[in-house]
């Protein structure tokens, strides 16, 4: 709560003051003026306020049918993976399993995959022609296309959500208090009933609500083999670009809209109510592991089976770019990079210069707007904490739709420019830089800042020199997110690529719908090859480990 | 935190800038031009590289299916990005001329017959292709079936989830298949037509050209698509049976238009490539991607003229102007017709 | 020499809690700190001495009051340009430079050659005898050398007034001392004023040549160390200082010389000038009396007593007794004080039965 006092020493920086104004313009022209576009268009006829589209949506079976398709295809993938995530959290943080390091690097590696690539791997593994389904089995089989494929492939790709916040929380479970209720009289299960568990319940309703939202708002895979499994964000790009109906796209991407809103403030709310830090801080202070042998064993199963799909699909996608012709003819060939290179190569360069801008900035908006609200007092603190955090929550079909709309006439002129790519990309991943750094700040003592001040420097040297340099850490992991959220965009970014500025996702959804399986996998290998250089680079120039870095993932 | 802020806003400044000059809106012509394509991609590459390598114009061009493209350039009326649209159902660029999105060219180039243009030079037909059936000849010899020879024979329970189509919103080849239905039966008819064929249907694609090719690999055995897409399949060794439905086929007219108020430094580049797309090299592109154009070219090995399939009287305008209310309703059926696996 | 430095006229400072209510940490405090001086506000927690801290270091703004330098108002001047340098309670060393760095920082923001830095650096680390460490980080150095960066970082810029905000509470006792020594040298040695926080009385007794008592956030009692250990103005600061006992009782007689008080133990006569002013017969009064003048013996004497624990630690042992007042069911517990003399004093055990016999010309006597 700022007071007057606080008000007027905050206008004796009168920087801060026109950062401050800056960082609301930005915020508001890029996440509020498009999403208000979209529920003007969506609640406009003919000039006039009318509900005439919703009504119409609502009568329709159609959509009708891909809203509750949406909501149950996100309540299966939440429960399985929030389950899966648990289980492999457990198993490393607490099972004593053997080969830990390995199966941490696994269970977040599907985290830094194009969204879709999971999908293109079943189709090749298990579609009609599926090396496993046809060629080995001699199945003929579609049923991979629809839920059982979705549940699947989003299984696989989102469980590392879950993973990384339970971990966190597994690992800040004090081992004292397993160790303490054992010798009470407590049997491992009912420790693991009565202490691990109900101390991950709030980290795993967080979960389970990230990933519901996650799978809800998911494009890449739905339109890939969702089959006749209608769902909201399809539907929404379908009616919006396929069939020229902007209204009711706007409608469709409004009805995806409000319950990921609902649901991102809830998951918040549970996460910053319910944790029970029993923090000792030291992640490094390891328990006993609460585990049988025969226990020790399931888990130790079940981690390699998860990694083994995880392995077989990033394999399936590697062995398809040297695949002449997959199912039909199997021979060895390099035609697929050649047809890339030609087709892609220039996508490709501008997709990378455009994330690699993006990156920066989202990078630094993040810590200025983490700055701000952790340690400066100024009226409208919230609103902007707020205002930042909110684009996580809108689904990326909202975000094109409302940046179509919202940038395509005077006064802002900008679709087929890399500017709107760019701040499309700055404006989906800021939320993330802001949690890193809010995350980062609160860690470092006010008192820290204080002397600096105190010292004699000012604001904008204490941020320069004592600041900015404590919250590296956080900063790259903020930009190393940003670059790789840019280069596995799709769901927003389908909306506003152009014929000058297009997006390598886009042209991977692209080939494999014309089932140029070869050529979407070479580009899907080098998108990750890509992605991994970027992070490996980031690692060896900032000295940062791979923790730092993935835990703004959560 | 001024410095930072400062650096912050010239970097959003620069980027802007950088946007803005990429459009290149300084009114002096560019050798340069953007272009909606609604070809095959491979074709496209083919088209625009020829055209660049013979006027030194670069071409800037996206795939968008038929209905894609209209939308796109309904969305970006008030401020078009492109200039030309490129191939595509001759219904989708009628429908944009309805809506007022293309403008009238007339083309020095254009000597077509007078069926396949526009009579106030809006569009520009390039070639026409017919709808047919890909079958598979490994899939029907395993479920022991024949390739389908009839519109009748599709909705036959042998052909469950074999089948593949496009979405008639998205597409306009599968909206052909629509409107010629609706033409054939009589709009009732056709929409229970639509329905039963529904059962035997594994998935909407959004493109039309994606069910030949899936069912060239074998991911499904039937695909409704064009003759052309079909032919060149079959030439390039995938195992497919050709055929036109017995009671009548409908077809495209590929066309090309000018996109309304495009970049205006455009203008003078997208005319070039207009008239250079009705011309003889470019015919003689398309032909070698199977298709056979209203330029008399050399024919690949195993095009079909138009003259030798039975083919519908086909009323594009009617079924450009129609193409909301039919695809909704489709989509109402479709929908009531709920399947989920 | 006498001359008044820094002046607080009337500050007042409210805080909005988390409900929204008012809540004021600071109540009207008026404060004169003489050039050179040792001043250390020394109170309970919530006290709100560091928030009269953080407000003369400008963190904190007024909501009412001024703070004057040398007669000149300063509130308007923004904290990094008020050159008083604070040593915090966590030391807020920064833990991406060296010590070198740490301690240059302040300097490297005035214009001053690179060698001049240097040379100043040195000779602070030789004030506060630290060497040989300039080139390592914050997280290698032990607590005790970590607060010797910080003091040293603080002198370095040669000011007028260092501010410390509770700067020992993290070390461990035998540190604790050895370092409270140290800043009194230091201090001494650059003749600089020092306003230091605390809420020990050891440390406010040993260091300060002028201690402020605070309690709600008002002065409870200022003045020298001496003065208000032996002459505290209220029960608040005998318990606060000198951690007292409390026995309620009765005046019973009032002469010039003594008052004669009536308590559960018997009459006690006090010296008229350890009293509260305007007693009278029958006045309700509150005896404070220190745990170091309270004797236990086996020999009869005033009060019957259960020694309820006995803490020998070395030098002295402490007891805490347990005797029952008339009509009283309640037992109640004090606290005294005996020195060890080995072959002199003899220590007594819990549960043994002893007496303790209380100096009543040491006691004070309040009026409740």
């Amino acid at each position: 709560m700022a007071t007057t006092a606080q008000n007027r020493a905050i206008l004796r920086e009168p920087a801060v003051v026109a950062t401050i104004i800056l960082m609301f313009l930005l915020l508001g022209l890029f996440i509020l003026y498009p999403i208000f576009s979209v529920l003007r268009l969506s609640l406009t006829q003919q000039g006039s306020f009318s509900v005439d589209v919703y009504r119409e949506l609502f009568n329709r079976p159609r959509y009708l049918r891909s809203i509750t398709n949406s909501v149950m295809l996100g309540t299966v993938v939440a429960t399985i993976a929030t389950i899966v995530g648990f289980v492999f959290a457990f198993a490393i943080y607490r099972g004593g399993i053997k080969g830990r390091r390995f199966f941490q690097t696994m269970a977040i590696l599907p985290i830094i995959s194009p969204p879709f690539m999971f999908a293109l791997s079943v189709i090749l593994l298990f579609g009609r022609n599926g090396l496993v389904t046809a060629r080995l089995l001699g199945l003929d089989t579609s049923g991979l296309y629809g839920l059982p494929g979705l549940i699947l492939v989003q299984t696989v790709n989102l469980f590392p959500i879950a993973y990384l916040t339970l971990s966190g929380i597994l690992q800040n479970i004090d081992p004292d208090l397993e160790t303490g209720a054992m010798n009470l009289g407590a049997s491992r299960f009912t420790v693991f009933r009565t202490i691990t568990v109900p101390l991950a319940i709030p980290g795993i309703l967080a979960s389970w609500l990230v990933v519901f939202v996650t799978s809800m708002t998911d494009f890449g895979n739905p339109i890939m083999i969702g089959g006749s499994f209608d769902v909201l964000s399809v539907q929404a790009y379908l009616e919006f670009t396929g069939m020229g109906n902007l209204p009711r796209g706007a409608a469709l991407a409004v009805l995806l809209l409000i319950p990921t809103v609902l649901v991102y403030f809830l998951q918040r709310a549970i996460m910053k109510r319910g944790s029970y830090a029993t923090v000792t801080g030291k992640s490094s202070r390891r328990g006993r592991p609460n585990t049988g042998r025969g226990m020790r064993v399931i888990l130790m199963t079940f981690c390699s089976a998860v990694t083994f799909l995880v392995v077989l699909f990033y394999g399936t996608i590697v062995f398809g770019s040297f695949v002449r012709l997959w199912g039909v003819d199997w021979s060895f060939t390099l035609d697929h990079f050649s047809y890339s290179w030609d087709v892609g190569f220039v996508t490709l360069r501008n997709t990378i210069m455009l994330a690699l801008i993006a990156t920066p900035l989202t990078a630094f908006m993040g810590l200025i707007i983490a700055f701000l609200t952790i340690r400066k007092h100024f009226f409208g603190r919230s609103a902007l904490s707020f205002l930042s955090l909110l684009s996580y929550a809108i689904p990326g079909t909202a975000i094109g739709i409302g940046y179509v709309l919202a940038f395509n006439a005077a006064p802002f002129r900008w679709s087929g420019t890399a500017f709107i790519l760019v701040t499309a990309y700055v404006f989906r991943n800021v939320p993330i830089a802001v949690e890193s750094g809010i995350a980062a700040l609160k860690q470092i003592s006010a008192e820290i800042e204080e002397s600096s001040t105190n010292l004699g420097a000012n604001s904008s040297q204490t941020f320069r020199q004592v600041t900015l340099p404590l919250i590296k850490p956080a900063f790259f992991a903020g930009a190393t997110f940003t670059f790789v959220r840019s280069m596995t965009a799709i769901s927003a970014i389908i909306f506003l690529v152009s014929a000058r500025w297009n997006h390598v996702t886009v042209l991977i959804l692209a080939q494999t719908e014309i089932m140029r399986l070869g050529v979407a996998s070479v580009m899907s290998t080098i998108l990750i090859i890509i992605i991994m250089a970027f992070i490996y680079l980031i690692m060896k120039a900032t000295g940062l480990k791979r923790d730092q870095i993935f835990s703004s993932a959560q | 935190m001024k410095r930072i802020a400062l650096v912050l806003l010239i970097a959003v400044l620069a980027v802007s800038l950088a946007g803005a000059a990429g459009r290149g809106e300084t009114g002096e012509q560019v050798n340069r031009v953007t272009a909606y394509t609604t070809l095959d991609e491979e074709l496209a590459r083919q088209v625009f590289n020829a055209f660049t390598s013979e006027t030194g114009i670069q071409v800037d061009w996206v795939r968008l299916s038929t209905g894609e493209a209209v939308a796109r350039m309904e969305a970006e009326a008030a401020n078009p990005q492109a200039s030309i649209w490129f191939g595509g159902v001759g219904i989708g660029h009628i429908e944009a001329q309805q809506k007022g999105l293309t403008r009238p060219y007339q083309s020095p180039a254009a000597t077509m017959p007078r069926q396949f243009r526009d009579p106030d030079h809006y569009w520009h037909g390039i070639y026409a292709g017919m709808l047919a059936f890909a079958s598979n000849n490994n899939v029907m010899s395993r479920i022991g079936a024949e390739p389908p020879q009839s519109w009748e024979d599709l909705t036959d329970p042998v052909f469950r989830n074999q089948v593949q189509m496009a979405n008639p919103g998205s597409s306009g080849t599968s909206y052909n298949v629509l409107a010629t239905m609706v033409q054939l039966l009589g709009e009732d008819e056709a929409f229970e037509y639509m329905r039963r064929l529904d059962n035997n249907i594994v998935q909407y694609t959004r493109s039309g050209s994606a069910p030949g090719r899936n069912a060239a690999l074998g991911e499904v055995g039937v695909a409704i698509g064009y003759s052309h897409d079909i032919v060149r399949l079959i030439s390039e060794g995938y195992p497919l049976s050709i055929n036109f439905p017995s009671e009548g086929a409908g077809f495209e007219v590929a066309a090309i238009s000018l996109v309304a108020n495009g970049p205006a430094n455009q203008a003078e580049a997208a005319e070039r490539l207009l008239d250079w797309g009705l011309g003889e090299t470019a015919a003689s592109l398309y032909a070698s991607q199977f298709v056979v154009p209203f330029v008399d070219v050399p024919l690949a090995e195993g095009a079909v003229p138009i003259s030798q399939v039975n083919v519908i009287d086909q009323d594009d305008v009617w079924a450009a102007a129609e193409r909301t209310r039919l695809v909704d309703k489709w989509n109402d059926i479709i929908g009531e017709n709920a399947r989920t696996e | 020499m006498s001359e008044t430095y820094l002046k607080l006229n009337n500050l007042v400072k409210d805080f909005v809690d988390g409900r929204g209510e008012t809540v004021r940490a600071v109540d009207d405090i008026t404060l004169d700190i003489q050039k050179g001086d040792f001043v250390t506000l020394l109170g309970p927690s919530g006290c709100g001495k560091t928030t009269t801290l953080r407000m003369i270091a400008g963190f904190e703004h007024p909501t009412s009051g001024t703070i004057e330098l040398h007669g000149q108002d300063i509130s308007p001047v923004p904290p990094y340009k008020r050159k008083m340098p604070m040593v915090f309670q966590s030391y807020a060393l920064f833990p991406h430079m060296t010590i070198f760095d740490n301690i240059a920082y302040g300097l490297k923001l005035q214009s001053i050659s690179r060698d001049q830095i240097a040379r100043d650096v040195a000779e602070a680390c030789r004030m506060v005898n630290l060497s040989g460490v300039e080139k390592r980080y914050p997280g290698e150095l032990s607590g005790g050398q970590q607060q010797r960066v910080a003091l040293a970082r603080a002198l370095v810029l040669k000011p007028e007034i260092i501010l410390f905000d509770e700067p020992l509470s993290n070390l461990d006792a035998k540190l604790r001392i050895q370092t409270r020594t140290e800043i009194k040298r230091v201090q001494q040695a650059m003749g600089v004023t020092a306003l230091y926080v605390t809420h020990d009385q050891s440390e406010a007794l040993s260091l300060s040549d002028n201690i402020v008592i605070m309690n709600h956030g008002k002065i409870a009692q200022s003045g020298s160390p001496e003065k208000v250990y032996n002459h505290p103005a209220s029960p608040f600061v005998s318990d606060f200082i000198g951690n007292a006992n409390f026995m309620d009782g009765q005046v019973t007689r009032v002469s010039t010389t003594t008052v004669d008080v009536s308590t559960a133990g018997g009459t006690m006569s006090i010296p008229a000038d350890r009293c509260e002013h305007g007693l009278e017969s029958g006045t309700t009064v509150r005896l404070a009396i220190k745990p170091e003048v309270i004797s236990v013996n086996r020999e009869k004497s005033q009060f019957p007593v259960t020694v309820d624990v006995a803490s020998f630690v070395g030098p002295i042992t402490e007891y805490k007794l347990q005797f029952v007042h008339d009509g009283s069911d309640e037992p109640q517990i004090v606290t005294a004080i005996e020195s060890n003399v080995e072959g002199v004093t003899t220590v007594y055990h819990a549960g043994e039965k002893v007496f303790m016999h209380i100096n009543a010309d040491q006691a004070r006597v309040y009026k409740v």
